[in-house]
């Protein structure tokens, strides 16, 4: 490796350097300085951090050269769709450091953002790896780190269950994972790299031997399968998310999903690019699977919190669908859904925190009459639960709208359109799940409750962070066009 | 102009915006809310007027288009399409807007927040506009979905009535999922046409109805009008919708929102329309809604609600009449959406009168109100007149071509009989609906005496004789010709071709005529008989209603999603199980099975280990069958550790004697840790552990059972899959092969990895090994000690602790003696292994652990105070950091001397020592050197932080009572399956 290349592949992973520093540096002032003068130092450093991430990642995304970017030997590959999932990674870890500013047992707590900084890290480099030995490091480092947030709150029971569940169930899934790739390294003979891996599987598909390689797919797809809660493997989600501190929920059903869909995307459409058509039905019915199961108990749910992690599951069916319709049209739809969804959710949970302290009550009943204690809490509320339904004029719309139409515009080899069935099925979908948000928004709008009219007061971190996913919610619901090219060049990426 | 034609909306908008600064506290006390109503109400006018103005230039069938990039990626704009049919829906809209605002500025005078009704009422006016008046799909999806949002709030309105909330919420459930299926209808008829305006769409219709996907089109398309137009059965939503305040049901639930549908469904007309397919969906949607409506409204005793039926009676009208593809069915169609907006509106404005005045709307408790109420009695009668289809009122002329349309039906021999004498008892229905209407109200004695009406305010009056006298006028004048070019457009719009519209009510004597004649006779006698054949109606199957439907469908949605959250038990044993059936079923789905059948011939069984090596198998399956099945923890250890001893030996026949090598160390070493920990359990909780049945059930061992052995199966075919499909030339043992001697001077091949191929690889596992005993002492010692916990053993008890092993079990000279020997004997061993690692067998990890399990020898035999004084040596934080720190020196000497990182230097050859046999005094024996420190440090660390005593354990303690309350709990369970026992 010459100088050169060493200090292009510095630079192509600047914003990873740049947080893991950043991780570094709050971890050590949290050991030096005395616990009572802690204050909010970490959260405010992670969020300048954050931000200063932000504007690099965009200054790279602007100067992006049109070939990908290759460092360190073919490990990482930084093009725009890995900017563009950075760019939903540092924005997620942002406003989870503002939510996390007020937060009971984490706000002061050095560990608490150290940690949040590396699994976004982690996050970054599933996203960037090229390599299965990459995608496993990063998904690891991802992972322990997100173990350890979820049981954070050690004297609570919840969390410290949520902790152990997330971890036992990671565990086991990330093993099947290692299985899978270990069992494509054999196959192709020891290669690692995702391109020469497939172009081995398209030697092997040519010559029809396929069926060994389908062991090793259902296993991986069962990695990804539990990073992005997909059904059956989610069933950790309900559990995690409610127990897990809410900032830390709101993260990982945004930052780490979106981190699992990039890995889903990557390596299916490249990897296993040359078994689509064997993978296709198989991914169609988890999405038609998971969304049908996410929506339906969801419906069940009396917590709020429970209540979203199910309506995530459900987002992931959706999501899901985009990833079926391979192509252009598909990938940039799931790359719009998620960042729109980014804003969305974190939003929800959000409030759910802040109704959780006024209330001290994780019910949806609970949550009546938020809307004269606190209309603008209740605001961001309604936009974020329409937007979740796909209700115009929010961004949430557009994501459906662009996920159907991708499915519907999809053609497999024969020129046939097999996906129409998956849109219905979506659309039906998307009805129940209306039922839901709706319910929460009846509650807060039209129910009424004791003590309703003392007003909430909330810290202005919530605010702040409140106030950025709305307008990006409501601004994207109206102008969704350069959110969308930048998802249509980052699909366009992809290959 | 074409820009211009976004000015109504933003007039209507506007209108919103002032009535909400009226919310504002200094405007709202100063300004009466009947003039804050005059002054919004003028934002309609002007857009009522600017329409009217641009309604003439589009008589000529030339459509007026505006359109702005909204989303040029997908070649989506945000237009405006404006033609006949827009022209008739956006001027009812406005024209009716007008009326509806300055109403409800009376309506609502003396409630001073109704700032927020009017707000509403405006944004809901400028959706509504929206929808009538969007250029392409995606627009009118917006805005439709925002009339449903709009019309949500002004139904629940009336926050404190529990009624008004369900009523709204199922009111947007209704046409929000069915908006939701409509937004998919849309996507798959603009993606088919080419493109989303209108324009393209009407031009496509050859290629619509040719598409493979034209029925799902259709029923989509049909799902989402149906549910917002009320047809049967999603009308359950309209009547409950009736709980909104009076001027919202005259706007929303008569003359505007609930034509959407229609609007929609005769918008796409020409381009879907003329089908089988299509004639089917909306005749039979249409003419069950207009008989179920005509026949629930006839027995409803509050006015709304019969009011609501009605509408849905009408509805179902229009929606049959999209159905028919003939010119005069489009006539039908714009002359009763106009007929019935006029007399439907003015019918709701009274009834708002009439329970403002009276505080009810029951059939039962009202009557004789014409003496409080002459004028309303007049208007009232009239639009009744309408309603009930008899000349010479408007309401006339629509049911005429609604007859004229039905009679020309050319389907089958029933069919054809069908139509009209379903329009027949409809129009009879609906003439009695609008006679009790009026003579139950007005007419006859009062029946509740305790009502005391209130004189309506001279703006409540005006606002339904509008309507009414445009009723009347254009029934009696005579052809008002700007109108009948209006309704000529929009029909030819929904049509698809030129139609003509006459409005003359009068045609001579014919077969409609005829037909309407009986429809009257019929109603007459109903009516005349009202008060039996409603008795009769309201007992008739009571218990049957698709309300109930409704209802039945949502419990059944409930309980199927009860069942499915019942798998979310919260055992992760449970969750991992599922998972583990996922993957069973994806591999299936595969049928990846099949593949392991053909290779496994070429697996090679058969040379002179095979013996050894099926004897290694059962030693190692044996082992660990023991351990599930042998109660003393003890003993299992054993059994788990011979297992792993059987690898070994299988590894040692492959033959791997290096890896061999390192599995039986570790073995021992994992052993040891474990026998430790043991140590530190409280015996109570090993006694017990050891005594409890090995499982209460047998079912739950036959399911244990089948899962291990459904694992089993699935891992022995993963492997199989690898062993049988991999190349069976490996890339990568010829290059070590080759490459080892020469350049590393290595015969042990991988001695020659770990030190060099790996070497940075192992430079930084040791440094994770190192970490790893840090974070075991950092666990358990050290958090223990910052909590306050008791560091040091009992001082009564050192003394003993000398001549006591770990634990404080006694231990016999003979294993003391042992101990001794073993220690300088495991240096000795660990040398060699340093030594001549690049050679052979061993290497410095084994070293390293060799040595550790002699130290944890004496740990065990003299217990934790004694080997801390015999061993005053083992350091272990500085065993690593010397090894760490050795491993870097080391690499760096390689890259001082032999130019790179790591590179290998032998020492002894470059300054001519004299060395045993076989030893090079290398950069290689360095680095194992280092490899061996760092190993003993950390393995020391665990051994001696689990080795630590500790007197008592609170936590185990605790945990011991937790145990013992579960098990009572138990009991009782078990008890449970055969007699209750509490």
């Amino acid at each position: 490796m010459t100088g050169e290349q060493l200090l292009q592949g510095l630079w192509a992973i600047l914003p990873e350097i740049v947080l893991l520093l950043l991780g570094i540096l709050v971890i050590t002032i949290d050991l030096i300085k005395p616990g009572q003068r802690k204050g909010r130092t970490f959260g405010a450093l992670t969020i300048g951090g954050a931000l200063v991430t932000t504007l690099i990642i965009i200054y790279q995304a602007i100067n992006q050269p049109p070939e990908p970017v290759l460092a360190f030997a073919g490990m990482v590959r930084i093009d725009l769709f890995v900017q563009m999932f950075r760019l939903m990674f540092s924005v997620a870890l942002l406003l989870a450091a503002l939510i996390s500013l007020d937060v009971k047992g984490v706000k002061t707590n050095g560990e608490f953002y150290g940690l949040l900084i590396f699994s976004t890290v982690g996050m970054g480099f599933m996203a960037a790896s090229n390599n299965i030995v990459m995608l496993y490091v990063g998904l690891e480092t991802t992972s322990i780190a997100l173990y350890m947030l979820a049981g954070f709150i050690r004297e609570s029971t919840v969390s410290t269950e949520a902790g152990m569940k997330y971890f036992l169930f990671g565990a086991f899934t990330s093993t099947i994972l290692l299985y899978g790739l270990s069992l494509l390294f054999g196959f192709t003979g020891g290669k690692t790299g995702y391109a020469e891996i497939a172009a081995t599987l398209q030697q092997l598909a040519a010559q029809q031997e396929t069926l060994p390689l389908m062991v090793a797919l259902v296993l991986i797809a069962v990695g990804f399968g539990f990073k992005v809660a997909a059904v059956p493997f989610h069933m950790w989600t309900p559990d995690v998310y409610e127990g897990s501190p809410t900032p830390i929920t709101a993260f990982i059903s945004v930052a780490s999903k979106a981190a699992g869909f990039a890995v889903f995307i990557r390596f299916f459409l490249i990897v296993f690019g040359p078994l689509q058509e064997q993978w296709i039905g198989f991914v169609a019915l988890l999405a038609a699977v998971t969304m049908t199961l996410g929506n339906l108990v969801a419906m069940q749910q009396r917590n709020f919190k429970r209540m979203l992690a199910y309506s995530s599951i459900a987002q992931a069916g959706y999501l899901l669908i985009g990833v079926t319709a391979v192509g252009e049209l598909g990938t940039a739809a799931v790359l719009f859904y998620l960042a729109t969804y980014v804003l969305t959710n974190i939003a929800a949970f959000a409030v759910a925190e802040i109704a959780t302290n006024a209330t001290g009550s994780e019910l949806i009943k609970d949550m009546a009459g938020l809307s004269r204690r606190a209309p603008g809490i209740a605001f961001a509320l309604l936009a974020a639960m329409l937007s979740l339904a796909g209700v115009p004029p929010l961004a949430g719309f557009f994501g459906k709208f662009y996920v159907f139409q991708a499915a519907i515009g999809y053609t497999n080899p024969t020129g046939q359109n097999s996906l129409v069935w998956l849109a219905i099925l979506g659309v039906l979908n998307s009805i129940v799940a209306l039922y839901y948000y709706l319910m929460v928004l009846k509650v807060t709008y039209v129910d009424r409750a004791e003590g309703e009219d003392v007003p909430l007061t909330t810290s202005g971190g919530f605010k702040l962070a409140l106030a950025t996913t709305v307008a990006g919610m409501i601004f994207f619901g109206i102008f969704a066009t350069p959110l969308y090219t930048l998802s249509t060049l980052a699909a366009q990426a992809v290959r | 102009m074409n820009a211009s034609l976004i000015l109504p909306l933003l007039m209507c908008f506007a209108g919103a915006l002032v009535a909400a600064a009226y919310g504002w506290p200094v405007l709202n006390w100063r300004v009466s809310l009947v003039w804050a109503s005059r002054v919004v109400a003028l934002a309609p006018v002007v857009a009522f007027a600017f329409l009217l103005d641009i309604a003439s230039a589009v008589m000529a069938d030339k459509p007026v288009v505006f359109s702005i990039a909204w989303l040029p990626t997908l070649g989506l704009n945000a237009s405006l399409y404006f033609d006949g049919l827009s022209a008739l829906f956006a001027l009812l809209i406005t024209g009716m807007g007008v009326i509806v605002v300055i109403y409800a500025g009376y309506y609502f005078s003396d409630d001073r927040s109704a700032w927020r009704f009017l707000t509403y009422l405006m944004l809901f006016m400028t959706a509504m506009l929206g929808v009538v008046m969007a250029g392409d799909v995606i627009t009118l999806f917006v805005f439709w979905e925002a009339t449903s949002i709009t019309s949500y709030l002004l139904i629940a309105y009336k926050t404190t009535d529990d009624a008004a909330r369900r009523g709204a919420l199922k009111a947007l459930l209704i046409t929000g999922g069915g908006g939701i299926a409509l937004l998919l209808g849309l996507l798959l008829v603009s993606g088919i046409a080419g493109g989303a305006d209108f324009a393209t769409i009407l031009n496509g219709g050859e290629a619509l109805r040719q598409s493979a996907l034209y029925p799902a089109m259709v029923l989509l398309l049909a799902l989402g009008a149906f549910t917002k137009s009320a047809q049967t059965p999603f009308h359950v939503w309209l009547p409950q919708a009736m709980t909104a305040p009076t001027p919202a049901s005259a706007y929303l639930h008569s003359a505007t929102m609930v034509k959407a549908g229609i609007y929609l469904l005769a918008r796409l007309n020409p381009a879907l329309g003329t089908t089988t397919l299509w004639f089917w969906v909306l005749t039979i949607a249409g003419l069950t809604t207009m008989l179920v409506g005509a026949y629930q409204g006839l027995k409803q005793n509050d006015l709304k609600a019969l009011l609501a039926y009605s509408t849905i009676s009408q509805l179902g009208v229009l929606m049959l009449l999209i159905g028919e593809e003939t010119d005069i069915a489009s006539k039908a169609l714009v002359i009763g959406i106009l007929a019935h907006a006029l007399y439907k509106s003015a019918l709701f404005l009274i009834v708002g009168i009439i329970d403002h005045e009276t505080g009810t709307r029951d059939l039962r408790r009202l009557g004789g109100l014409v003496r409080h109420f002459p004028i309303l009695f007049v208007l009232t009668g009239i639009a009744a007149l309408s309603m009930a289809g008899l000349p010479p009122l408007f309401g006339f002329l629509a049911k005429e071509t609604l007859l004229a349309t039905a009679i020309r039906m050319e389907v089958g021999p029933i069919v054809d009989v069908l139509f009209p004498a379903a329009a027949v008892i409809a129009g009879a229905l609906l003439l009695a609906q609008a006679g009790t209407l009026v003579f139950n109200t007005f007419l006859g004695q009062p029946r509740d005496p305790s009502l005391h009406p209130h004189k309506p305010a001279l703006g409540l009056r005006i606002s339904p004789a509008i309507p009414v006298f445009l009723s009347l006028a254009i029934g009696l004048l005579p052809e008002p010709e700007p109108l009948a070019q209006l309704l000529a457009s929009a029909a030819s719009a929904s049509f698809g071709d030129k139609v003509k519209v006459s409005l003359a009510i009068w045609t001579g004597i014919n077969v409609p005529l005829l037909l309407s004649l009986v429809a009257i006779s019929i109603g007459t006698v109903i009516f005349l008989n009202r008060s039996r054949v409603r008795a009769w109606m309201q007992n008739f199957a009571t218990g049957w209603s698709l309300d109930r439907a409704y209802t039945r469908v949502m419990q059944l949605i409930d309980r199927a999603a009860n069942l499915i959250t019942r798998v979310q038990t919260g055992y992760i044993r449970h969750y991992l199980f599922i998972m583990l059936i996922g993957l069973g079923v994806m591999i299936v789905w595969f049928r990846a099975f099949p593949s392991i059948r053909a290779p496994v011939s070429n697996l090679s069984l058969g040379d002179g280990t095979t013996l050894l090596r099926v004897f290694a198998l059962l030693v190692t399956v044996a082992a660990a069958a023991l351990t599930i099945f042998i109660r003393r923890d003890f003993l299992a250890i054993l059994g788990l550790s011979a297992s792993g001893l059987g690898v070994a030996l299988l590894m040692i026949l492959e033959p791997a004697p290096d890896v061999a090598l390192v599995q039986i160390v570790v073995d021992i070493l994992s052993t040891l840790v474990i026998v430790l920990l043991l140590t530190r359990l409280p015996a109570a909780l090993r006694l017990r552990s050891s005594n409890l049945p090995l499982r209460s059930r047998r079912s739950g061992a036959v399911r244990d059972a089948l899962i291990s052995l459904g694992a089993a199966v699935v891992v022995a075919a993963i492997v199989l899959t690898a062993l049988t499909s991999r190349p069976r030339q490996s890339a990568v043992t010829p290059y070590y092969e080759q490459n080892a001697k020469p350049l590393t001077g290595a015969t042990d091949i991988v001695g020659a990895i770990v030190v060099d191929f790996r070497g940075f690889d192992t430079l930084i596992e040791i440094t994770v090994f190192g970490l790893a005993g840090l974070g075991v002492y950092t666990l358990l010692r050290y958090a223990s000690r910052k909590a306050g916990d008791v560091e040091r053993a009992d001082p009564r008890r050192r003394d003993k602790l000398r001549t006591l092993g770990i634990g404080g079990a006694r231990t016999s000279s003979f294993m003391q003696l042992l101990a001794h020997v073993t220690l300088p004997l495991s240096l000795i061993v660990a040398a060699t292994h340093m030594m001549y690692g690049h050679d052979q067998p061993g290497d410095g990890f084994t070293a390293g652990v060799i040595v550790s399990l002699a130290v944890g020898l004496c740990y065990v035999v003299f217990g934790y105070e004694e080997t801390k004084r015999r061993l005053p040596w083992v350091k272990s934080g500085y065993l690593i950091g010397a090894g760490v720190l050795l491993a870097i020196v080391n690499a760096s000497l390689g890259a001082l001397h032999g130019g790179a990182f790591l590179a290998p230097i032998d020492f002894g050859e470059r300054w001519g020592l004299s060395l045993p046999q076989g030893f090079h005094l290398s950069t290689a024996f360095l680095f194992e050197m280092a490899i061996c420190l760092s190993v003993l440090g950390s393995a020391s660390y665990i051994i001696d932080t689990l080795g630590h005593p500790k007197d008592h354990d609170v936590e185990s303690d605790q945990q011991l009572q937790e145990i013992a309350a579960l098990e009572k709990q138990v009991v009782v369970m078990l008890d449970d399956r055969g007699v209750e026992v509490t």
